[in-house]
């Protein structure tokens, strides 16, 4: 019956190894892990940095091009703390989304002070959980500094920006967003995606990677940017030298009631409920503990915008929020309240809301020191404002003494 | 479940602990069994009834040839109820879009409805490693086994499931018997095997294929430069993607200490098409030999009976490759190249030939099957081989890098087959060969990834 069973090792194909000759045993396995963990860990990306020039403006406003490059983000913030004592960071308020770079609220203010002072860490699209992720991963370079930090209630006025809704969505910066814990149930990638960001904030190496591809090949994969361009030369399309400056000349004179926007009825996310709250609570607790003094800005959104229901709903977490500050000790300051005509949108401000805006982070103590230099340039500035911007003025209150 | 996912990694890790945990009780099969059928469960578990069924029949068939009067019978029952399930879930679409083609040129009024069945993965792999435990006991070349957890994890085992290597049963079975025993340089040998394959897959096969899919997406579109650029990513991207594949289970498997054969061997360097058989697909071709063209009659017999068995053998062949007129004709074309050129090796002439013009003479015949194998129907195919030969050029836009890259791993096929393999053998350069192939796999790895094509199969 059994005649000749054979034993596994017979046949000259299960004898062979393999088609090539890469069979390395377990000390060279170790050489090629060490050789390819030097390369990818230090070498690579330490000489990129070193060569690598990144040229920013003066106030340090990336490029809106750039907004998802946060290599270049990790370059620049470390070049304005060799240089600025004070940082503004947030989402495109912040930024200037409606202006170009001579009127954003740092611009202002270095304006405003003669000097240097205060650098445009913000992005487009940073709500407060990919803040934290930016913060954590690529802003590890913010200690010993003073930190304006912008808290946009915007991003609460419905489950949907609070990232709260439970079906799938486009979300902003999803590569700065938690992975795994604290789930977004909104946020449905595949296992393989979730890795690789987690790669790309804990390996610097990919996040260069991620920086080659958006800076030189159009945001492309390698090989598709290949299959594409079948005669160019990759490395020939990538330089040591980038310039995320914002080029683009934005500012809209358009108010939002020139656009067509109409009352809004959002349904606010309470607060308590609140994956943004949440994590901005998380970030001012990370940015104090990295020795930052640190003012949360409580952003007015454009209360012309909202319906009587929802300005109710929308004054009840203002003030929630300014307890838990207060509580908890935190300098804060609330943003003005602008004329409807200084709003672009429902919350980006027009230049002369930043004006506005400006003024009064400059009362603030933290920018006294600065502040006190100009002071009297400033008196005779004031005078020559108009009635509404100071009444506006007289909207703001807070104060970042407890700090 | 890709090799090449993060899935993966974690289901391997878990595996991997349990079974070296286990590896020294009699629980170690039955946790291989457990890991194979999660594996396959988790493209879809309704394919596990299949799996299980298939196994039972087979398992029982066993025990009956053992000890039965109708051991003929019993094989029989075997092979048809294999035979059966493979044409059932592969082939009833084929048949039955066949069959509406037929009865509307007859003037039938008979509307046959579409079966709309879904594929298991991997059917073809299986149902072929069951069938030679039953032919190989059935011949008295294998014990029969009496264990049915060790059965099943033979025909299951998850490194080999879905796209082999087809693991004879005389191979494998006996592996299962004894405990496994993992030396330091079955380790060595897997973590090598698998980072190969990892970048033929991931590197080579996805980039290529993005080119040959452009071109074959539209043939068209595109000139006859195009679409034989296009043909020739095809012909290295089925290599890289399947040997690729091979690669990976063989290495898998060899971290666990089980020996898997080898598919692939460099089958573009072969010299004749006979050659080139026995270096593609291995595992399938020495089936077919073995339980097809030797019980046909093999090489015994005269002349032309010979040629009828390779033709046979080669045509079948093709139509296991997939339900769709572009498989069969493949497999016609290769079962004519095959029997026309079965003697040529021993002419005078064909001997005087340099080796590197028979290599691309082999080559490019294989690029011609190939167009049939990729083509998404008859009409696609035969518009690209009449391009092939119109001379509407055009500019083919096929990427400088593809070119570069290819032309490296051919060369590095020659060299390894050459008297001057001992360069690619010397450490620096396995290692420098390893750590290219790791950073480009981290650099051109695309951002999804891509399903295995013999997964289709």
């Amino acid at each position: 019956m059994h005649k000749k069973e054979k034993n596994n090792n017979t046949t000259k194909s299960e004898r062979t190894f393999s088609s090539n000759a890469i069979r390395l045993s377990n000390q060279e396995l170790l050489i090629t892990g060490i050789i390819a963990a030097l390369i990818i860990l230090f070498v690579i990306p330490l000489l990129w940095q070193a060569a690598e020039e990144v040229n920013m403006d003066d106030d340090f406003r990336l490029a809106y091009d750039y907004r998802d490059d946060y290599w270049v983000y990790e370059q620049c913030v470390e070049q304005a703390m060799e240089k600025y004592p004070v940082v503004f960071i947030g989402d495109s308020v912040i930024w200037g989304m409606y202006v170009d770079n001579k009127h954003t609220l740092p611009a202002i203010l270095n304006r405003k002070l003669n000097q240097q002072v205060a650098a445009n860490l913000a992005i487009d699209g940073l709500h407060s959980v990919a803040m934290d992720g930016l913060i954590r991963y690529y802003g590890a370079a913010i200690k010993n500094k003073t930190v304006f930090i912008y808290l946009n209630p915007l991003w609460m006025n419905s489950k949907k920006y609070d990232l709260s809704a439970d079906e799938e969505m486009d979300i902003h910066h999803p590569r700065l967003v938690t992975q795994f814990s604290p789930a977004l149930t909104c946020y449905k990638e595949p296992l393989a995606t979730r890795m690789g960001v987690l790669l790309e904030r804990n390996l610097p190496f990919y996040s260069l990677l991620n920086h080659i591809r958006l800076s030189f090949f159009d945001n492309d994969s390698f090989a598709q940017w290949v299959l594409d361009n079948p005669y160019k030369n990759p490395a020939s399309q990538i330089s040591l030298s980038v310039d995320p400056i914002e080029k683009e000349h934005r500012n809209s004179k358009q108010d939002w009631s020139q656009k067509g926007i109409t009352k809004q009825d959002w349904n606010w996310v309470a607060l308590a409920k609140s994956k943004q709250w949440t994590a901005f609570k998380g970030i001012v607790e990370l940015l104090k503990s990295r020795n930052n003094r640190v003012c949360v800005m409580v952003g007015a959104i454009n209360p012309y915008i909202l319906t009587d229901k929802s300005l109710m709903q929308y004054d009840s977490r203002i003030k929630g929020i300014v307890e838990w500050l207060k509580n908890n000790k935190i300098g804060y300051i609330k943003m003005p309240e602008l004329p409807s005509s200084y709003y672009a949108d429902a919350s980006h401000p027009l230049d002369k809301g930043y004006e506005i805006m400006a003024d009064a982070i400059l009362k603030t103590p933290l920018m006294e020191e600065y502040y006190s230099k100009v002071k009297t340039t400033l008196k005779q500035q004031r005078k020559a404002q108009n009635e509404i911007g100071q009444k506006s003025l007289a909207g703001s209150s807070g104060s970042c003494d407890s700090i | 479940m890709l090799f090449h996912t993060w899935e993966f990694v974690i289901f391997f890790t878990i595996v991997m602990g349990v079974y070296l945990a286990l590896k020294k009780t009699n629980w170690w099969t039955l946790w291989l069994l457990a890991a194979s059928y999660f594996f396959y469960g988790w493209w879809n578990p309704l394919f596990l009834i299949l799996i299980v069924y298939s196994t039972a029949v087979d398992y029982l068939v066993g025990l009956k040839l053992g000890d039965s009067k109708y051991r003929r019978t019993w094989l029989t029952f075997s092979l048809v109820n294999n035979i059966f399930l493979l044409g059932f879930f592969k082939y009833a679409g084929f048949f039955a879009e066949n069959l509406r083609v037929l009865f509307t040129i007859m003037h039938v009024p008979i509307d046959v409805p579409e079966p709309n069945i879904l594929l298991p993965v991997g059917i073809s792999f299986f149902t072929f490693q069951s069938m030679s435990y039953s032919i190989d006991v059935f011949r008295g070349q294998l014990k029969v086994e009496k264990n049915y957890v060790r059965f099943s994890a033979f025909v299951a085992l998850f490194p080999q499931l879905v796209a082999g290597p087809i693991e004879r049963a005389k191979a494998l079975l006996p592996q299962m018997r004894h405990r496994p025993i993992i030396r330091s340089i079955d380790v060595s040998d897997g973590i090598s095997l698998f980072l190969v394959g990892l970048f033929k897959k991931a590197v080579m096969a996805d980039m290529l294929a993005l080119y040959a899919d452009k071109v074959y997406g539209d043939p068209g579109m595109y000139g006859s430069w195009a679409l034989l650029f296009g043909t020739y990513a095809f012909a290295w991207q089925i290599y890289f993607d399947f040997s690729g594949y091979t690669d990976m289970a063989r290495g898998i498997a060899k971290i666990m200490g089980i020996r898997l054969m080898l598919n692939f061997n460099n089958p573009y360097t072969a010299v004749d098409l006979g050659d080139f058989w026995k270096r593609w697909h291995i595992s399938l071709s020495s089936w077919f030999k073995d339980y097809v063209y030797i019980p046909l009659g093999g090489n015994k017999g005269f002349k032309y009976k010979v040629y009828w068995n390779v033709f046979i053998t080669m045509a079948i062949s093709g139509f296991w490759h997939g339900a769709a007129w572009t498989f069969v004709i493949w497999g016609l074309i290769n079962a004519i190249g095959r029997v026309a050129t079965m003697r040529i090796d021993q002419q005078l002439w064909y001997k005087k030939i340099p080796k590197f013009i028979k290599q691309l003479l082999v080559f490019h015949f294989i690029c011609v099957t190939w167009v049939f194998f990729r083509a998404a129907n008859v009409s696609d195919a035969m518009l690209v081989l009449k391009r092939f030969f119109s001379g509407l050029g055009g500019d083919p836009e096929i990427p400088v890098i593809i070119f570069a890259l290819v032309g490296g791993v051919w060369v590095y096929q020659l060299v390894f087959n050459s008297r001057f393999r001992f360069i690619l053998e010397s450490w620096p350069v396995r290692i420098a060969s390893l750590v290219m192939a790791m950073l480009m796999y981290i650099i051109f790895a695309t951002a999804g990834n891509k399903q295995f094509i013999y997964f289709q199969f």
